[in-house]
């Protein structure tokens, strides 16, 4: 990869070779954070709105 | 909403907008992208990230242009428009480390006196949602239409 610096240094930031990678992890690391979560609770959220 | 906010334009068919982030020193091109993540209970992800000059993209939007209330800005307007075509759908929000979902979480408080009487929040907390409470630290949040 070239000239991947990140704009400021931040050592969470992650520098992906496309946009749609960075995409990807972002939303990958939302299903990680949704398979702790028992989804039927999230569905009764929506049965409350 | 009165807080200034970029002008943000849809990329394609999905639901991915971009805007420029505009500061003295430089312009930082942002995407937002609401993605589908299950069906069953309409649940989209949002989320944020920096185009690099040379096309690569960053998952944390650090750029330090000075302008973060108008970044989070424009993203509540995407957000707005989002559920103006996708009235039943919830979005999660959570941010890439503690800290950015701290920072979702003071846009939350700022917006929610305008939002509360259109949209219902919720925070996740120790494994279990609950209606979002000010001043509480939450894992992420998931945002409907009352």
């Amino acid at each position: 990869m070239k000239n991947k610096q990140p704009i400021v240094k931040d050592k969470d930031q992650k520098i992906y070779k496309t946009v749609e990678e960075a995409l990807d992890a972002k939303h990958d690391l939302a299903k990680k954070f949704l398979a702790k979560i028992d989804t039927t609770k999230i569905a009764t959220l929506g049965q409350k709105l | 909403m009165n807080e200034p906010s970029y002008p943000f334009s849809r990329v394609d068919d999905r639901f991915v907008f971009e805007f420029d982030s505009i500061s003295d020193t430089k312009t930082v091109k942002k995407l937002v992208e609401f993605r589908l993540l299950d069906a069953q209970i309409a649940l989209y992800n949002l989320a944020l990230v920096d185009i690099l000059p040379d096309g690569a993209a960053s998952d944390l939007s650090v750029s330090n242009n000075q302008d973060m209330p108008k970044v989070l800005a424009t993203v509540f307007r995407a957000l707005l428009y989002f559920f103006e075509r996708n009235s039943q759908a919830k979005v999660l929000i959570q941010g890439s480390t503690k800290s950015r979902t701290r920072l979702y979480q003071m846009a939350i408080v700022k917006y929610l006196a305008e939002v509360e009487h259109k949209f219902s929040i919720w925070g996740f907390i120790e494994e279990d949602f609950e209606t979002f409470v000010r001043g509480k630290n939450y894992d992420g949040f998931i945002i409907g239409q009352k």
